[in-house]
């Protein structure tokens, strides 16, 4: 690069100039083949030896705000973390099984469905807080009526079927859907509450009104965006949006001590998961977050910590 | 590797081809694996693209090369060019801010996001292949053949439809089709004003066409999904997901290749729709040079447009202190890691590129037999027309799962490499092609053997097409998002130096901008995605600029 | 009454480099005056790189992108410099430049005889065709080629190419032509047969030719033109 950024210094361009930067490009290019091969083959055989000392994290976007404070404060300190949330907590899990990451994180209890698909790995899942996925709407929808809906009023909804708010007691406008994509936490809790244990939700009305969405963040994003929209999404995220109100599921509002005594039904723990008991990294890891100070990033966030729980 | 993978994936599992051409529900939670909506979703975006971008670039080549003096040409030129220069993640983060909500005040699209938002995205970002190649085409077509047409009373309209028109022809479909092949391999700009919706095809014209204005799913941003994450990497859900990237792969490749192929060009024996006198010839001369001026105006419009929103709400990327601190939390800080990691990506790739560019060149000049070359030049214009989503899934299983090294910069290397080299080889094979085929036989004649030849005549006469096919990769390859999406970058915590190869991903600019992107409704990460966006467009800007005098000396010296 | 009047016409290209006298003009051609009386044949001389061609053009508004013309120009009463280019087009159709090199359109033989003509003539197709054929025998291709007319135009000689382009210029029916080098191009065979074609049209048409052939011009031309090198005054 830099051989190619002479170039430029010159005003006038004249061929040796050129050739030169060339040449020197060219050495440049051979230097670098043999460099590539040379770390292509040492990675390739470092491979079976020891791995770097690396944690690597990785899956729910609820999940995901603890566990960067976290590791912050953990690398402050020498440690490496690399925290991603690429697919969501049923990624982390995925990754976690194949070997590929060292903590999974996810916004969901693991289903004998996981435990089955990876049989070599022991998941191990530590309970670090709890959550409760809401069911959002826009302001204005809940202001004008909507403030409760049923379990088969909110399966008509996520399965497409509803057209209009005024089915629910709101104002005549169309329900826009934004589901959350496949393998997310928060997907997974409200198909479990809405269809039990194994039964998988039927396809989707093609309406029109359905659209899919990630992450947090892009959830509730577009939920701020788009009128008549509903999606289902971490109560934590919804704080501080002055267009987003929750509603009540079967008449049970969405408050800390609904989620404590377990009466709100989409109520969900928080996990870190790791392959065996926690061990060195991913023990200073875990322990981090279960300490006082770990505890209080997690109220933080908007989650309730263990003690509110109970557990402490 | 590319075919390694995708011959591994594919046959990791049963894939049930005929329902998945034939079944309109995708399901992988119940094995349901129906890719029609997709194919129609990629289809629809691609063709509307098509049709939005393939007028007004024909309109604007020909307004650019034909109507515009030869002085203004280049600059002209360059405007509608920095469309390309921006980086598919920067459409996307336009799309989401503005076009979303355009979509739904102008169409009426709850929340906007819908296949016309896409295709409309993507009209602006396949615009610039079309108008390019298109006056490449047009610049090929003599001087004297205008003037005929000129000396005999044609009017400037009937000069260009008659006369400049009919011999672009085969150069400008080729234009239209290598911007089919871009639409159909855009992965992330789409992914975030899409919709991303599965819902089954509708069964109804109608419905068919309402879909337009409502969420849906291309094969492109299904893999850019979670999906290859869930999949595992054997067994049926994989191996399909394997499937929909080679048959679009093949089709990408089928229409470079055809795009490169003389076989657009052929022309018939004669006109078979012989033009007539029309009345007002004057009058109408006058609406059409107008209204080909008005299309050249509109990609330069769009680029200045574009300019202005990115350093207007650039402004953070204005700030030293921006590039110079690290990310802090989920949105706040600099981008220093992110600018060191994009550099890190670019540069590594760039030492590989050149030396598979050049190797790949000299085979393809001098080395290979006829036959074997051209060969190789199908292999390398193939490679040029891989979606960068295929790459990225290709590194994911070769790199993160077959070699065991998790995410890593070197896999992140290896596959921006992979997207540079096609464009090297192709910029130093096209100069030795240029070469005057006497000073080799000159250097021959004095008995230098092959070995010395190449490297006292061949090098030396490459060397600019080096430089300038190495920086126009690069400033390709340091906007690409989604092949390191999958291999090399994580959402935080890697620095942008990495320690070792495995395991050792690192934070980049583009994917940066992408995780803030879906954060779009926080002012703190919009601001941020701005700025990270606007730093990312300098970098590639410095690239291309960088290459600008080369070019134009290349330009001269084929005079 | 003159078909083409000349007064001190200059054509110049811009010049990057500005200095004080040349306002960044660099002078190619000129100043030259002359004038064409109709129905006569005029030669244009002078040495090869004065101009002569440039010249040529700019009498129907067909200069070069970056060159620019300064002066009076009047071809058949239009005054070139000021028109629109609409009204040049509808100009060149009366007096049409034949350059030369003849350039062959991806078409046939009779497609290319016409090519011109049915953008600028509103008429039946067949009497397109007639007037065609006619210009075809005007030039004495016609029996050359009347069994293969719709044969790819690439397919004939250099010397029937260059009377192809004659036919298309005079199937437009026009007043005035110019002709630029119309042998240089060609052998000396075809050389004569096209000398023998621009023979053929005197008295019927005002031609204006341009060469670099003095004898030639002679043997063609009712009055001859010399052109000299600019009066250069840049250093």
């Amino acid at each position: 690069m830099m051989s190619a950024a002479r170039i430029t210094e010159g005003k006038s361009m004249n061929q040796p100039h050129l050739w030169q930067a060339g040449r020197g490009l060219t050495r440049l290019a051979a230097l670098g083949a043999a460099l590539l091969l040379c770390l292509a083959s040492a990675a390739c055989t470092g491979k079976d030896g020891k791995r770097r000392n690396v944690l690597r994290v990785s899956g729910s976007t609820t999940v995901n705000p603890v566990a960067a404070d976290v590791a912050d404060v953990l690398r402050s300190q020498g440690m490496e973390v690399t925290i991603d949330t690429q697919g969501g907590s049923a990624g982390g899990i995925s990754q976690l099984g194949a070997g590929q990451i060292d903590i999974a994180m996810s916004s969901k209890p693991l289903a004998d469905a996981d435990r089955k698909r990876f049989p070599g790995i022991n998941l191990v899942a530590t309970e670090i807080g709890r959550d409760a996925v809401g069911i959002v709407v826009r302001k204005s929808v809940h202001d004008s009526g909507v403030t409760s809906l049923t379990r088969t009023q909110l399966a008509r909804i996520f399965e497409g079927k509803a057209a209009s708010w005024k089915e629910f007691g709101g104002p005549d406008l169309p329900v826009y859907v934004y589901d959350k994509e496949p393998g997310r936490g928060t997907r997974e809790v409200l198909d479990k509450y809405l269809y039990e244990e194994a039964a998988t939700p039927p396809p989707v009305q093609p309406n029109g009104r359905y659209a899919i969405v990630g992450g947090n963040e892009e959830t509730r994003t577009k939920l701020r965006t788009t009128e008549g929209s509903v999606a289902p999404l971490s109560a934590a995220f919804v704080e501080g949006s002055k267009e987003l109100a929750l509603v009540a599921v079967d008449d049970v509002p969405l408050t800390p001590q609904n989620i404590v005594s377990g009466k709100y039904p989409l109520a969900r723990p928080l996990f870190l998961i790791t392959n065996g008991s926690p061990q060195g990294n991913a023990r200073t890891f875990i322990d981090r977050v279960l300490s006082a100070e770990g505890q209080k990033v997690v109220t933080q966030h908007g989650y309730l910590n263990l003690a509110q729980l109970g557990k402490r | 590797m590319l075919c390694a993978f995708l011959i591994s994936g594919v046959t990791s599992g049963p894939v049930d081809w005929w329902a998945l051409v034939t079944s309109g529900v995708w399901s992988p939670q119940q094995s349901l694996f129906g890719v029609l909506p997709m194919i129609w979703g990629t289809a629809v975006v691609s063709l509307l693209a098509l049709a939005v971008a393939v007028p007004i670039g024909w309109a604007a080549a020909l307004g650019l090369h034909e109507l515009t003096p030869a002085r203004h040409r280049r600059t002209l030129r360059m405007a509608v060019e920095m469309l390309a220069a921006v980086p598919s993640i920067v459409y996307g983060l336009l799309g989401v801010v503005l076009l979303r909500g355009l979509m739904s005040r102008l169409f009426g699209v709850t929340g906007g996001d819908s296949l016309l938002a896409a295709a409309l995205v993507l009209s602006v970002m396949v615009l610039p292949t079309v108008v390019s190649v298109s006056v490449d085409a047009l610049a090929d077509v003599p001087d004297s053949v205008r003037e005929t047409g000129a000396a005999l009373g044609l009017s400037r309209v009937e000069v260009i439809g008659s006369a400049v028109f009919p011999q672009a022809r085969g150069g400008m479909l080729a234009g239209a089709v290598l911007g089919l092949a871009r639409a159909l391999g855009e992965t992330v700009a789409v992914f975030l004003v899409i919709g991303r919706a599965d819902g089954p095809l509708a069964s109804t014209v109608n419905g068919l066409l309402r879909s337009i204005l409502q969420p849906g799913q291309t094969l492109t941003t299904k893999l850019g999904g979670p999906e290859p994450l869930l999949a595992g990497t054997s067994g049926t859900h994989w191996a399909t997901l394997c499937a929909l990237g080679a048959v679009l792969m093949c089709v990408i490749a089928g229409l470079t290749l055809l795009a490169q192929s003389r076989r657009l060009d052929r022309r018939g024996g004669r006109t078979r729709f012989p033009p007539r006198a029309r009345r007002h010839r004057g009058a109408r001369d006058r609406l059409g040079v107008a209204s080909l001026r008005t299309a050249l105006a509109l990609p330069i419009l769009l680029a200045v447009g574009i300019a202005v929103v990115v350093l207007e709400r650039g402004t953070p990327a204005l700030d030293p202190g921006f590039w110079a601190t690290p990310a802090a939390g989920a949105s706040g800080g600099g981008v220093r890691d992110q600018i060191i990691g994009t550099l890190l990506l670019v540069a590594t790739a760039g030492v590989m590129a050149a030396a598979a560019g050049l190797t790949l060149a000299l085979l393809i000049g001098e080395y290979a037999t006829p036959r074997v070359a051209g060969w190789m030049r199908t292999a390398t214009l193939t490679l040029g027309g891989i979606p960068s989503i295929v790459l990225g899934l290709a590194g994911f299983w070769f790199f993160g799962s077959a070699l065991g090294w998790g995410k890593s910069w070197l896999a992140g290397t290896f596959l921006l490499g992979l997207v540079a080299t096609p464009i090297v080889a192709l910029a130093v094979t096209a100069q030795i092609g240029r070469l005057p085929r006497e000073r080799l036989e000159t250097a021959r004649a004095l008995g230098l053997r092959r070995s010395q030849v190449v490297r006292s005549v061949l090098l030396p006469y490459t060397r600019p097409a080096l430089v300038t096919g190495l920086l126009l990769g690069l400033a390709r390859a340091a906007g690409e998002t989604a092949p390191l999406l999958f291999a090399a970058t994580v959402f935080s915590g890697a620095g942008g130096m990495p320690a070792g190869v495995v395991d050792a991903p690192v934070v980049s600019l583009p994917t940066h901008v992408f995780n803030l992107a879906q954060d779009a409704a926080d002012p703190a990460a919009i601001r941020a995605a701005w700025g990270a966006a606007t730093v990312l467009i300098i970098i590639i800007a410095l690239l291309l600029i960088v290459s600008m005098p080369i070019r134009r000396r290349l330009e001269k010296e084929r005079v | 009454m003159n078909a083409i009047a000349i007064r001190d016409l200059t054509v110049s290209k811009r010049s990057p480099k500005r200095t004080k006298d040349n306002k960044g003009r660099h002078p190619l051609v000129g100043p030259a005056s002359f004038a064409v009386p109709h129905g006569e044949v005029i030669g244009l001389y002078g040495p090869s790189g004065v101009g002569k061609s440039t010249m040529l053009r700019a009498l129907v508004g067909l200069l070069p992108d970056g060159l620019d013309a300064e002066g009076v120009i009047r071809v058949l009463g239009v005054d070139v410099l000021r028109q629109r280019p609409s009204a040049l087009a509808e100009l060149r159709t009366r007096a049409v430049l034949v350059p030369q090199i003849a350039v062959m359109f991806p078409d046939g033989i009779i497609g290319n005889t016409l090519f011109g003509l049915r953008h600028v003539v509103r008429a039946p197709a067949n009497q397109l065709r007639k007037r065609a054929e006619e210009a075809l025998a005007e030039v004495g291709l016609w029996d050359e080629v009347r069994d293969r007319l719709n044969a790819p135009a690439a397919e004939l000689s250099v010397g029937q190419r260059q009377r192809l382009a004659l036919a298309r210029a005079l199937a437009l029916d026009p007043e005035v032509i110019l002709l630029d080098e119309p042998t240089s191009a060609l052998d000396e065979a075809s050389a004569a047969e096209v000398e023998e074609t621009l023979q053929s049209l005197r008295g019927h048409r005002t031609l204006l030719v341009v060469s670099h052939d003095i004898e030639q011009l002679k043997r063609l031309c009712d009055s001859l033109v010399p052109l000299h090198r600019p009066t250069s005054t840049s250093n």
